[in-house]
C-alpha cells in the first residue's frame, strides 16, 4: 500500500484498525516515490533511515495499546528551508549545499511530538525567490498533472508530493503566493495562515514581515488538521501571536459557514484573468451560490499597487536576511575555501553560491534601502502598504471572507517565462495582498483563493469544506 | 524612467558583497531599469499623512522572561554547541575567520 492515497483522516483509521503498520505505511511511500520521483523531482533528499526508525516507534506504541495521535506515522514532506535536524537544509541554494540543521524548527518539532513522519526535504525556488520552481540550484520539479508545465513556486516541491501522492500532507512557506500558487497549479490544497499564527522559528528568512509557514494537503480537512498542530504562540518567535484556536478549526459549524456573506472583489475580476480562469471562477461562484451563502461585490482600489509594494518591501527585506551567508557560520562554498581576507571570503561565497534570482533581487534590494532612495521607495511602499490594509478592513467590515482568482493564468510551460523577471513576477499579483496585510487565505481547487480576518482561518477553511461538499 | 549606470551597479554589487561578471552587470541594469519602471507607479499614489506600515503583527514590546531556570540554562548552551559545532571551521567552540588586523 502507499500512505501516500490517503488522506489524514483515512490514513488514520488504517493505521488504528491494523489494516497496516507504520512500517508498511513507510516503506510502501518510498516505493511510490522511487518508481516517480525521477520523473516528477519534488525532493531534493530523502530521510529513509530515520522515518523508518520513527514508524518502528509508533507500530510499538500501537502494540503496546498507546493512543497515538491523528498525525502519528503520517508522512509530511518539509520544504527544504525548514531545519529537520540531522537533515540536510540547502533552501535549493548552492551556498546551503553541504548545510545540515543542526536542531528542529518549531513546527517540525510539533508535528514529531505527535507522531508525524518526515520522509524528505522539497524542492523550492532558491530561498522562495520565484513563481515555477525553476530557481532551484539542483533541479527542476514538474508538475505531476502534466510533466511539461511548472508546478508553480515557490513550494513547487511540497505542491508536486502532494499531487503525485509521494506524501499525505506537506509543509510550504508562503512570502508572497508561495503555497498558494503551487497548491493551485498542482491542484491541491494550500494554506497561508494569518501573519503570527505559526512560529518561524527554524525556517529560513526570505521577508520577515511577510514570512509564514503552512500546510499542502489533498483536502480542506487536512489542511485544518495539519494547522492546528503547527499553530500557537512560540517564545522563540516574537512574532508568533497569543491566540488559540477552538474546536471549529477541525469541525466547522456548517449552519454558520451557510449564514456567511463572501466578498467579490471587483478589481479582480476585469480584465486581470484569462478567459479559462474567469470561467472557471464563473464555475466556482455558481456551485458555492447553491448552498444559502451570499456574494457581495466590494472594491480594494489599492490593490492594484499591491505587486509594487512587494517588490520594494520583499527585495528589501531579503537583501537584509541574506546578509548573513557570509561562508563562515553556516556553510561555505569550494571556491570561498581559500580567501585572503574576510571581505575576499564573503564575495566569493556570495558570488559563487547565490544563483542569479537571488544575486538580482539582492541587488534590487539593496538598491531600495541605499541612502537617498530609502524613503521614495522603501518609506512610499510601506506607506501604500498601509492603504491596502484600510482596504481589506473596511471590506471585512461588510463580508466575513473574500473571494479571488489565484494566478492569472493556467500553468504555464517549463522555459517560458524564465527570461524575464518581470512577467514571472506577475503570477503573484492576486496573491501577495494576503502576505502584505499579513491576512490568512486558502487555496482550493480547481482554483480559487478564500482570505479571511486575522486567525478567522476557522471560516475560509469553514467555506472551503462547504464547497468540497457541494463539489463532491 | 528610472536610468541606472554601470557605476552605480558596480556600487551596488559592492555593498552587497557580490562581484558580478560584464554581461551580468549589462543583464542587471535592464532588469533593474524594468522592475523599477513598474514600480514607479507608487509615486502616483496620495499618501500624504499615512504612517508607514512595518509588520503585519499586532506585537508590540514582545521580551522573554529574564530566566535563569539551570535547566533552560543547560539547554541553551547544549543548542549553542549544536550551532557551533555546524560552523565550516572553528576551534574551541569559536568561530574561526581570516586573519582580520
Amino acid at each position: 500500500m502507499n500512505p501516500g492515497d490517503l488522506t489524514i483522516r483515512k490514513f488514520h483509521e488504517g493505521l488504528v484498525s491494523r489494516e497496516f503498520s507504520a512500517r508498511e505505511a513507510t516503506e510502501g511511500l518510498y516505493k511510490a516515490i522511487e518508481s516517480k520521483d525521477a520523473e516528477i523531482g519534488a525532493y531534493l533528499s530523502l530521510a529513509r533511515d530515520a522515518a523508518l526508525t520513527q514508524a518502528e516507534k509508533i507500530d510499538d506504541m500501537i502494540g503496546r495499546g498507546e493512543h497515538i495521535s491523528q498525525l502519528a506515522g503520517v508522512p509530511i514532506a518539509i520544504k527544504d528551508n525548514i531545519l529537520v535536524e540531522g537533515e540536510p537544509c540547502t533552501a535549493a541554494s548552492k551556498i546551503l549545499a553541504s548545510y545540515i540543521a543542526p536542531y528542529d524548527a518549531t513546527v517540525v518539532k510539533k508535528l514529531r511530538a505527535e507522531g508525524a513522519i518526515f520522509p524528505g526535504k522539497t524542492n523550492m525556488d532558491e530561498f522562495g525567490m520565484g513563481s515555477s520552481t525553476e530557481n532551484s540550484a539542483f533541479k527542476i520539479t514538474k508538475n505531476p498533472r502534466d510533466l511539461t508545465k511548472v508546478p508553480g513556486g515557490s513550494s513547487g516541491g511540497s505542491a508536486a508530493a502532494v499531487a503525485a501522492n509521494m506524501c499525505i500532507g506537506a509543509l510550504g512557506s508562503d512570502t508572497g503566493g508561495s503555497i498558494r500558487l503551487p497548491a493551485d497549479f498542482c491542484q491541491v490544497v494550500g494554506l497561508k495562515p494569518t501573519y503570527g499564527a505559526v512560529s518561524r522559528y527554524g525556517l529560513m528568512p526570505l521577508a520577515s514581515s511577510l514570512d509564514q509557514i503552512g500546510p499542502l494537503t489533498k483536502t480542506v480537512e487536512d489542511a485544518a488538521i495539519l494547522f492546528a498542530a503547527i499553530a500557537g504562540r512560540d517564545p522563540r518567535d516574537a512574532t508568533s501571536a497569543e491566540k488559540t484556536y477552538g474546536e471549529e478549526l477541525t469541525s466547522p459549524n456548517a449552519a454558520h459557514v451557510r449564514e456567511m456573506t463572501i466578498g467579490l472583489p471587483k478589481e479582480y475580476f476585469v480584465g486581470g484573468v484569462t478567459k479559462e480562469i474567469g470561467e472557471r471562477l464563473d464555475g466556482i461562484i455558481a456551485a458555492l451560490g447553491t448552498s444559502k451563502i451570499r456574494f457581495k461585490e466590494i472594491s480594494l482600489p489599492n490593490t492594484k499597487a499591491a505587486l509594487s509594494v512587494y517588490y520594494v518591501i520583499m527585495p528589501a527585506e531579503a537583501s537584509a536576511n541574506l546578509a548573513r551567508l557570509e561562508g563562515m557560520r553556516y556553510a561555505r562554498v569550494p571556491e570561498a575555501e581559500h580567501a585572503a581576507s574576510v571581505m575576499d571570503r564573503y564575495v566569493k561565497n556570495r558570488s559563487h553560491g547565490f544563483g542569479l534570482e537571488v544575486q538580482r533581487r539582492i541587488i534590487l534590494g539593496t538598491y531600495v534601502l541605499s541612502s537617498g532612495y530609502y524613503d521614495a521607495y522603501y518609506t512610499k511602499a510601506q506607506k501604500v502598504r498601509t492603504l491596502i490594509a484600510r482596504d481589506f478592513e473596511e471590506a471585512f467590515k461588510s463580508v466575513d471572507a473574500i473571494l479571488t482568482p489565484v494566478s492569472p493564468t493556467l500553468p504555464f510551460t517549463i522555459g517560458e517565462k524564465a527570461a524575464d523577471p518581470l512577467t514571472m513576477y506577475l503570477s503573484d499579483i492576486f496573491t501577495v495582498t494576503a502576505n502584505l496585510t499579513g491576512l490568512p487565505a486558502l487555496v482550493v481547487p480547481p482554483g480559487f483563493q478564500l482570505i479571511g480576518k486575522p486567525f478567522r482561518e476557522s471560516d475560509i477553511l469553514g467555506i472551503g469544506r462547504e464547497y468540497e461538499r457541494i463539489t463532491a | 524612467m528610472t536610468r541606472i549606470d554601470e557605476n552605480s551597479l558596480h556600487y551596488l554589487a559592492k555593498l552587497s558583497r557580490l562581484e558580478l561578471t560584464p554581461s551580468r552587470t549589462e543583464r542587471f541594469i535592464h532588469d533593474l531599469e524594468s522592475i523599477l519602471g513598474h514600480i514607479a507607479e507608487l509615486e502616483k499614489i496620495d499618501t500624504k499623512g499615512v504612517l508607514p506600515m512595518t509588520s503585519a503583527a499586532g506585537t508590540v514590546n514582545v521580551l522573554r522572561e529574564d530566566d535563569t531556570d539551570f535547566d533552560d540554562v543547560m539547554a541553551a548552551a547544549a543548542e549553542k554547541n549544536l550551532i557551533t559545532a555546524a560552523f565550516p571551521e572553528s576551534r574551541n567552540g569559536y568561530l574561526k575567520v581570516p586573519k582580520i588586523l
